[in-house]
């Protein structure tokens, strides 16, 4: 029984970092509506500033390229553990401050997605620049707290820092609690964020209360981050995934109550901790992903329970939406994208075949998260999970049932609905911020335990798939690496996902998923089944995001798991957000121009080599646009070809094509898609 | 307007970015900079590399500058993964290019250049990295640090392109018709790893703690298990969760099963699993894979690290070997200062060597790949920079036809510093890798 109960007592010390990072989302989220999908980026990044300070004496900076270090103190000696975490907290309150008039303070009264992009566009651009300048070599730092074991019984020792820690979290929780239940600070950040204007009538500024409640929630990312940092290892890789787990502790506490957070994040790092014991006894239960699992389960269990309780479900939340694109001649505008994607492969060198045809699959993917994001408003991070459930069932339906293409595709895409259907299930009783943490935990589950099993994925050397072949035509890319006619069949493929999504659009489906982006209960008022039409939403987005996934694995022959982890989801939102999440054409900006091995990127690194720095630039992109222009690039792009049009069609003395009537017009009506949730 | 702003705003960012990008793009002589180098907390092997750069001009030799046109190679190196990077892999191999630029003559006189492609390791990055390099019409493609050899070398093989040394991760560049690998530099590590423990370690019962993913499983099961029990001992496998932030209760797990030696086989998080070990009071031995020996991995884990076993290819600096005297003095005359000084790094000082010891009288105009391939393959007990002669025919590692060579050294961290054990080379349990 001891072992059991040492179990528990040695999972504190992962639930008090779990515990203390989900305090620091749950201050952001009450302070400023956002979740912080960054937050554990941040906390790396403060670690790493008060670790070079302690055993360099180096302030280092977030960014490359510049001078980004400055020797403060001995290089020999570094600097003093107290002095050292003092500075890094400094530091981290004015990191806070400079994201939050920089980012957070324009976006306040932003929609969720555009604020989902900013924090991960933050975490995208930390973790570049911790890359490019530290390196991902495993760092530790001394002891920070006392670490003597501690004897409780016989078989029954744990180390004293991992009771420290959970004992600091605990007491941060309960004086946060108090800090917000009854000072006066805390009770006027709790009105301007209930009620800004009628906060600012008494005389609270409230953009001053949250920006002091954001600063606090940094130096507490920042404090977690260095006093974890001896139980744990320092990469730029591995505080980032602690934010599924801490996202899960905030979620069951709401987002709200601070006691409930630590006691939910200490109770996941006490139920990891005890899996492991069960690993070893009942043999039965799998041996690897079970622990990455469990935040999964517990934000499943949260959204059946406190689904009601939730913050965001069905409020009168965003005040506008990016603007939805619909388009007015799709037939000609695929047959005009056809044709110069046709002339495009046949006039360019293989590199950039290559990159097109790698850019096509790019777009099929994103236009699922169009449909889903960009045309119902439910934000899904488990879209790349889609894709990769259906490249790995190709080759399985391949290899087992001997189904080539096109059947094999089409399977393998159906495989995916069912996943999707499932993944949406939640949709049903949450939204906004809500789901979008419970995908991304579904997509980290998905990662853990299907992506990460051999049986499945065929593990770190992955699966191979059939090359596809039409009435006897080899489809794939040809036994010399011509993507020629692999090119031609992804041209024709995403042309026709496009057509599929243009429709879509336009038809009386696509109304109702207009309708109920806009407004759920307006929508049920009139009559929309909003919970069918989301999982619909989800289905037909799981199916398109599947055909990617399909195409994905013809182009790379040997697929594995590395092409679908969690992050990659992530990106793919994020891309298609910068390049317009409501328009097809976003779709088409965000895998021409914005796909780590689309044209732009393989154009970029030909003349700049501009690859290390790809994903530092793109987390900017995301911030900016996040920021100054929430509709995207194609709107912009759009509406620059229509006034092109237009200069053209005064100069021939005829109407002015202002409307941009070629392809997707510049929005839909404004009752369509600018009305408040 | 505002995306007047957007598009004035990401282009000076762009410019900042790109301001960085000199010293990471293609290089004939540059010194690598770049990436990791300026605040970089690896300070591996600094201190040996100033040791070495004492003498360093006189280890170095008489300077022999190369002229004209370069000799191209490529290579695909993994840098912008937040879970693993390597650097050091270009630093190292950009390192030793100026070296036999300035010091060798380069090739018949001609300056080497590699044309790098930076990849996070995806096989989407890196297959478009192949087809960059590719089309940059090389000579051959120098292995570096690439996880997604299995989408890339069919590439090159399309391509007609030989694939020269550098880490080999997968069994594809293994076993390609198209690959030489100069030195194993992992897979028959972690089979020695396991025989060790077993045999000579005491190991009737050993841990493997493992990093819970892809990649770990396959070597754990592929290698490490399999040589346990062929060395007569019992092993069992403990997946380490990469997103479980205290590894702590993994450590107890394995531990509570009373096991003679620990296997470590977790590259991201020797760290965290070697302080684990050491903070429940584990004083048996542990046997680590080479990646767990980088000395600022050695130094973060402080005395956790103490009597630590690995095995590893390469004569490190404190063997003392001319060789390692030479790599000590070009990483202090041309790498940034604190690179580090690890397989991926010395595998490219190699492999860089090797090649040019190969063909620094041919003409650039015989550099095709069949005479490049026929050339390396051809003979026995080639000199091997840092390593072992290595002999290209394909029984080195029966079942990997491209490694030539595979002897080890065995080393142990001793005061904090790697120590090579007695004067042995190991090859054994070749026979056990399929």
């Amino acid at each position: 029984m001891s072992s059991y109960l040492l179990f528990l007592l040695l999972g504190l010390g992962s639930g008090a970092v779990y515990a203390t990072l989900a305090l620091g989302l749950v201050l952001k989220h009450r302070s400023a509506g956002i979740v912080d999908f960054s937050h554990g980026a941040v906390a790396m990044f403060c670690a790493y500033v008060f670790l070079e300070l302690h055993t360099n004496g180096q302030l280092v900076f977030p960014w490359v390229a510049l001078p980004h270090s400055a020797q403060l103190f001995s290089s020999e000696n570094g600097t003093s553990l107290g002095l050292s975490i003092v500075i890094a907290l400094a530091y981290a309150a004015v990191l806070g401050l400079v994201f939050y008039y920089l980012v957070v303070r324009p976006l306040r009264h932003a929609p969720a997605l555009a604020r989902v992009g900013a924090s991960v566009g933050l975490l995208l651009y930390l973790e570049a620049v911790a890359v490019i300048n530290f390196g991902t070599f495993a760092l530790s730092s001394p002891p920070i707290l006392p670490a003597k074991p501690v004897h409780f019984a016989d078989n029954l020792i744990v180390p004293s820092d991992r009771l420290y820690l959970a004992g600091i979290a605990i007491v941060v929780g309960l004086l946060l609690g108090f800090i917000y239940r009854y000072t006066r600070f805390g009770l006027a950040t709790r009105a301007a964020a209930g009620n800004e204007r009628g906060a600012a009538l008494i005389g609270i500024s409230a953009t001053r209360l949250s920006a002091y409640n954001w600063v606090l929630a940094t130096v507490l990312a920042g404090a977690a981050g260095i006093l974890i940092l001896p139980i744990t290892t320092l990469n730029p890789g591995t505080y980032t995934l602690f934010i599924v787990p801490a996202l899960g502790a905030a979620l069951v506490a709401r987002f709200s109550s601070f006691p409930l957070v630590v006691a939910a994040g200490l109770g996941l790092g006490m139920v990891q901790s005890e899996l492991t014991k069960l690993q070893s006894v009942w043999t039965w239960l799998p041996q690897q992903g079970l622990q990455d699992g469990v935040p999964f389960v517990i934000i499943m269990v949260a959204i059946v329970v406190l689904a009601r309780r939730l913050p965001a479900r069905g409020t009168m939340g965003d005040t506008h939406t990016s603007s939805i694109g619909r388009p007015r001649t799709p037939m000609r505008t695929t047959g005009i994208s056809f044709v110069i994607g046709l002339v495009a492969l046949l006039v360019l060198s293989e590199l950039y075949r290559s990159a097109i045809a790698s850019s096509l699959v790019v777009v099929c993917v994103c236009l699922s998260v169009v449909v889903i994001t960009g045309y119902v408003g439910q934000i899904s991070l488990a879209q790349n999970a889609f894709a990769g459930i259906s490249a790995f069932m190709v080759s399985h339906i391949g290899q087992s049932l001997g189904l080539g293409f096109p059947l094999g595709l089409i399977l393998g895409a159906l495989c995916a609905v069912v996943v999707g259907v499932v993944i949406g299930l939640p949709a049903v009783r949450i939204r906004g911020v809500n789901l979008a943490v419970a995908t991304l935990a579904t997509a980290s589950a998905l990662d853990a335990l299907v992506f990460n099993s051999s049986w499945f994925s065929g593990g770190y050397v992955g699966r191979t798939v059939r090359i596809p072949h039409l009435l006897g035509l080899d489809l794939g890319v040809s036994k010399s690496g011509s993507s020629l006619v692999f090119g031609v069949f992804v041209l024709v493929t995403t042309c026709l996902l496009g057509l599929f999504v243009a429709r879509l659009r336009n038809a009386p489906a696509g109304r109702m998923l207009i309708a109920v982006r806009s407004n759920e209960r307006a929508a049920a008022s009139i009559g929309v089944d909003v919970a069918r039409t989301k999982l619909f939403a989800f289905a037909i987005s799981a199916f398109i995001a599947g055909i990617g996934g399909g195409l994905l694995a013809y182009q790379q022959v040997n697929i594995n798991p590395a092409s679908f982890t969690v992050w990659t989801s992530l990106t793919i939102l994020a891309i298609t957000y910068v390049g317009g999440v409501g328009r097809i054409a976003g779709a088409v900006a965000a895998g021409f121009l914005l796909a780590s091995n689309g044209v732009m990127a393989t154009l970029l690194d030909k003349l700049f080599s501009f690859n290390q720095y790809q994903a530092l630039i793109a987390g900017l992109a995301l911030m900016l646009t996040a920021v100054a222009n929430p509709d995207g690039i194609a709107k912009e792009m759009q509406g620059t070809y229509a006034k092109v049009l237009g200069l053209i069609a005064r100069g021939r003395g005829g109407p002015a094509a202002a409307d941009g009537s070629v392809g997707e017009g510049p929005a839909a009506p404004p009752v369509e898609h600018r009305i408040a949730h | 307007m505002r995306f007047k702003w957007i598009l004035g705003a990401a282009a000076v960012c762009l410019a900042v970015a790109l301001a960085g990008c000199g010293s990471s793009s293609s290089s004939t002589s540059s010194s690598g900079g770049g990436g990791g180098s300026a605040t970089s907390s690896t300070s591996s092997a600094s201190s040996s590399a100033a040791a070495g750069g004492g003498g360093g001009a006189s280890v170095l030799g008489t300077p022999k500058a190369a002229t004209g046109a370069p000799v191209v190679f490529g290579a695909i190196n993994n840098e912008t993964n937040a879970g693993a990077d390597f650097p050091e892999s270009r630093q190292a191999a950009d390192a030793m290019v100026s070296y036999l630029n300035a010091y060798k003559g380069g090739l018949d006189g001609h300056p080497i250049k590699i044309v790098w492609c930076i990849t996070d390791g995806t096989p989407a990055t890196s297959g478009s990295c192949a087809k960059k390099l590719i089309a940059d019409h090389p000579v051959a493609i120098l292995g570096a640090t690439d996880l997604a050899d299995a989408v890339t070398i069919p590439a090159y093989k399309a391509a007609k392109l030989a694939y020269l040394g550098g880490m080999n991760f997968t069994p594809v560049e293994n076993t390609a018709s198209n690959a030489v690998i100069f030195n194993d530099t992992a897979q028959l590590g972690n089979v020695l790893g396991g025989l060790y423990a077993a045999q000579h370690l005491g190991g009737k019962k050993v841990a493997v703690l493992a990093l819970g993913d892809t990649q770990g499983e396959f070597t754990a099961k592929t290698f490490w298990l399999p040589a346990i029990a062929a060395g007569g001992g019992q092993a069992k496998l403990y997946p380490a969760p990469p997103s479980q932030a205290d590894l702590s209760s993994i450590v107890e797990s394995a531990i509570s099963s009373s096991p003679d030696v620990v296997g470590l086989e977790s590259p991201s998080q020797c760290v965290a699993l070697l302080t684990a070990l050491k903070s429940a009071g584990w004083t048996k031995p542990v046997i680590s894979i080479d990646t767990c020996s980088a000395p600022v991995t050695i130094k973060a884990a402080g005395g956790a690290a103490e009597g630590m076993y690995w095995f590893q290819p390469f004569q490190l600096s404190s063997t003392g070997t001319a060789d390692a005297k030479l790599a000590d003095a070009i990483l202090a005359k041309y790498a940034p200062a604190k690179i580090a000084v690890d397989s991926p790094s010395l595998v490219e000082l190699s492999t860089v060597m090797d090649i040019w010891r190969a063909f620094h009288t041919t003409p650039p105009s015989k550099l095709t790949t069949s005479d490049i391939l026929k050339t390396l393959r051809g003979g026995s007990n080639h000199p091997n920079f840092l390593a072992e002669p290595y002999t290209c025919n394909g029984k080195a590692i029966p079942a990997y036809s491209a490694v030539c060579n595979a002897k080890y050294y065995l080393y142990q961290v001793k005061n904090g510093a790697p120590a090579r054990i007695g004067s042995s080379t190991y090859d054994q349990g070749t026979n056990l890798i399929h």
